[in-house]
């Protein structure tokens, strides 16, 4: 090996041990990073549990009233200049309270509320609403909505039509937080929702309560499905009453999910004009799980005229043999219910595929 | 002369390869800590539970067949039907078990047999009977009893048995995350109907304890096979399936676990029996189905730890177990050969297939080659030794930096999970590995080649301890 070789070598030879060097040193500052975020978050959680000890030992009694905490002026004004104004600290005692406010109803979760409102973070927080950062954006509406900050709603609105999903859901669940299902008019704008994001919305929905429920029937009516959606779930959910004529519009648009969100409504109703309207569209619907979701819930409607219409989707071969199971299950459920006696045609029991039909419908354990 | 043009195209070959699979690793390196930051962003203050009273939530079958599992079969069967779910079923296959399986299922949960109307939408072995309990805790179970066909048939006989548009098909041996099923609706309720597959990791849980198929505490195995497969593991997934997934070239989708749109599963025609590796081929054929019908299809995997298994500890069992991934990738790959550099495929063909073919296929082989040729040159010609240990050298700090980079990643992943002593463990073995393991596998797939040219189409004996 000549000299320059030998030079080069050794160059190779640094450059792959300086690699290893920088992974290893990437590897142990990851380590130092997690072990000090660790500390911090412990500090912040052991500061912020002597705080809240502090608090406790003072109060006078367990009831609630609006000044309860001037008198830990001096505990709170220590709490925030020394952790709540350091970024490093603020995020794991918010975190924190949080948590621990998540968990608590009544006074203690006002109490709670109260305290996080002296230490300033509802300040902190609505800075991070005009940032460009969605990230934080949808965490803190998500703290404002659990908080109640309703101060920040307008800052909130403006994020209606962000262009981050998260950001538009979070906004919806603010919305419906501060104004009731009256802000289902805003809500109205949101679009491109995908299905996790509906269930955040609808079950925050389903949490506000009988009394923040506004009229949903004309509801019914509105072009954007998810609303449509929505107020059928809450329908359903809140027990209301709703119009027939909008439920047959939903009916006769055969859109799959609605027609699946009208069924328990229409069972409660027991409706003929539903009935009717259902089983003019059956025939019409391309897709076998909607199908058998409808089927399953006609059994519990227990009217007799119904068995001719389910014997008729059994004995047709149009459908999958999935729905025309379904179809002689809910017959025969319902004809156990009503207490009139079960027979099918003599074509079905010489048919197998239709006899194993019937035999698995009458089966007690299926 | 002759030796000359031998180490020439040598040398040019192996620059070639190097630089191809360097580049695949960079990048692939690189796209998993995007995708990984991605997920954490997006798993951020997600509650499960919301979605398990919600009408938009959509059932789901998880498919689970069992052979020969008497010793384990009712704790396991207990596990999936306590999953953190509102609407699903368990479908338990008995693949013409010989032991006790069947009679165990019956005795625990007060089985009766019942006139199902089986509806066998994709083909498979006679079904003997379907059992429903006489108890109405166990409504979510139904157990189909069939003669013996293999794993792929035994899927499809349960598949066939399902009622929901969702079907999760399981190894009844593993014990899953309590929220498995809500993880990995998660990305179809995102997503929509495109995603059409769904995985998540697989985790190596020898050592660990686990009581009524519940994983209580995480242990590094004490097997110093199984805990290097712990780490290849997390090699595998955390920049393999991650990088792939990220821009949707994954055709694999783990036996062990994975969720399927039943319907397009259907329509593809189900698992494909003839080979062992069923569950890439089935991947593949799904992905072909949706293009062939002009629709959007993507398979997402989700970092996660959702499954943990049992991974083999003796390296007899450790060779036939990889040899059979071995042979069935090849059969995949050459059945589904006409994706390669397709452009129809995007992604999909013009860089996840090439990469199948070049590193998974390929690798051991040009690796075993390198090393035959190493010897050769050696004794027939004067080779440069410092050329040669550069090479090596090269070849060896690629590989552990690599590994090093899984395991930050996997620590930037599970923060909280990640003990020192764990990371520890996990940096000795890196520099272990390539010694020690590595040869190993490398074997397997080489035997793996070779069985698939004999035509041998087995599973091999596969006899574990069971976790316990």
């Amino acid at each position: 090996m000549n000299s320059s070789e030998e030079y080069s070598f050794n160059n190779y030879l640094i450059i792959f041990t300086t690699v290893l060097l920088i992974i290893f040193l990437r590897l142990i500052i990851v380590r130092f990073l997690k072990h000090r975020r660790i500390k911090f978050d412990q500090k912040s959680k052991d500061v912020f549990i002597h705080f809240l000890r502090i608090i406790i030992n003072n109060l006078d009694g367990l009831e609630y009233n609006k000044n309860w905490l001037e008198k830990d002026q001096k505990a709170i004004e220590f709490l925030k200049k020394n952790y709540v104004l350091n970024a490093k600290y603020r995020s794991s005692i918010a975190t924190e309270l949080l948590n621990l406010h998540r968990q608590l109803k009544g006074n203690a979760a006002n109490r709670l509320s109260d305290i996080y409102y002296k230490l300033g973070l509802d300040q902190t927080g609505i800075n991070y609403l005009t940032q460009e950062n969605t990230t934080f954006q949808a965490k803190v509406i998500r703290d404002f909505t659990q908080m109640n900050v309703s101060a920040a709603l307008p800052q909130i609105k403006k994020l209606l039509k962000s262009y981050d999903a998260t950001v538009r859901m979070e906004t919806a669940i603010a919305l419906l937080r501060f104004e009731g299902v009256s802000a289902l008019h805003e809500i109205e704008e949101i679009s491109g929702l995908n299905d996790w994001q509906k269930i955040k919305i609808t079950e925050t929905a389903k949490r506000m309560g009988l009394e923040n429920l506004p009229n949903l029937k004309l509801a019914l009516y509105s072009k954007n499905d998810f609303i449509v959606e929505l107020s059928l779930i809450l329908i359903d959910y809140f027990d209301l009453d709703f119009d027939e004529k909008a439920l047959v519009n939903i009916i006769s648009n055969l859109n799959y999910r609605q027609l699946k969100f009208c069924m328990p409504l229409i069972v409660k109703s027991k409706s003929i004009l539903l009935i009717d309207e259902l089983f003019k569209v059956f025939y019409l619907i391309q897709d076998e799980y909607t199908q058998t979701e409808i089927l399953k819930n006609i059994k519990f409607l227990n009217e007799i005229k119904l068995i001719s219409y389910l014997l008729n989707i059994y004995y047709s071969d149009k459908f999958d043999d999935a729905v025309r199971l379904e179809a002689i299950r809910s017959a025969y459920k319902i004809s156990l219910h009503v207490g009139v006696e079960f027979t099918i045609s003599e074509i079905a029991l010489s048919d197998e595929k239709m006899n194993m039909m019937y035999k698995h419908a009458i089966d007690p354990l299926l | 002369m002759i030796s000359d043009i031998f180490l020439d195209i040598f040398y040019l070959a192996f620059s070639v390869y190097g630089s191809l699979v360097f580049m695949y690793y960079v990048w692939m390196v690189i796209s998993a800590y995007i995708q990984l930051k991605k997920y954490r962003k997006s798993t951020d203050h997600v509650y499960f539970d919301k979605a398990l009273s919600s009408p938009y939530t959509p059932g789901i079958s998880i498919v689970a067949p069992a052979y020969n599992e008497e010793l384990n079969i009712v704790t396991n069967v207990k596990s999936l039907l306590s999953l953190y779910y509102n609407t699903y079923e368990v479908v338990i296959v008995n693949d013409g078990s010989k032991d006790s399986t069947l009679q165990k299922l019956i005795d625990e949960f007060n089985l009766e047999k019942v006139d199902y109307f089986y509806q066998e939408k994709i083909k498979c072995n006679k079904v003997r009977g379907i059992y429903r309990s006489k108890n109405n805790l166990y409504y979510r179970l139904i157990v189909l009893d069939k003669e013996n066909g293999g794993k792929a048939d035994a899927l499809n006989a349960g598949i066939n048995l399902s009622k929901f548009e969702l079907c999760a098909s399981i190894d009844v041996d593993c014990v899953l995350d309590n929220k498995v099923l809500l993880k990995l609706v998660k990305p179809i309720l995102d997503e929509g109907e495109c995603v059409i597959a769904v995985g998540g990791t697989v985790k190596i849980a020898n050592n660990s304890v686990i009581k009524n198929g519940k994983l209580l505490e995480y242990k590094i195995p004490s097997s110093f096979i199984a805990q290097m497969q712990v780490l290849e593991y997390m090699r595998a997934f955390i920049i393999g399936r991650l990088s792939w997934s990220s821009i949707n070239g994954l055709i694999l989708v783990s036996g062990a676990l994975g969720l399927f749109n039943k319907n397009v599963l259907i329509r593809a025609g189900g698992y494909y029996t003839e080979t062992v590796g069923e569950d890439i081929e089935l991947v593949v054929r799904m992905r072909k189905y949706m293009q062939s019908i002009g629709k959007y299809s993507k398979v997402v995997y989700i970092p996660e730890p959702l499954c943990w298994t049992e991974a083999p500890e003796d390296i007899n069992v450790l060779i036939r177990q990889r040899n059979r991934w071995t042979r069935g990738a090849i059969d995949t790959l050459i059945k589904h050969k006409d994706l390669l550099f397709n452009i129809k495929y995007k992604s999909l063909g013009l860089f996840a297939m090439p990469y199948w073919y070049l590193i998974e296929w390929f690798s051991p082989i040009i690796q075993a080659f390198g090393l035959i040729s190493v010897i050769f040159i050696t004794v027939f010609h004067t080779m440069d030794m410092h050329l040669l240990l550069l090479i090596t050298l090269i070849s060896l700090s690629f590989y552990w930096t690599l590994s090093l980079i899984a395991l930050i990643l996997e620590e930037y992943l599970n923060k909280e999970r990640i003990s020192p002593k764990f990371v520890l463990r996990m940096v000795l073995l890196v520099f272990i590995e390539p010694f020690i393991y590595h040869p190993i596998t490398i074997y397997a797939a080489i035997s793996g080649n070779i069985d698939y040219l004999r035509g041998n189409k087995s599973w091999g004996n596969m006899k574990r301890k069971g976790l316990k």
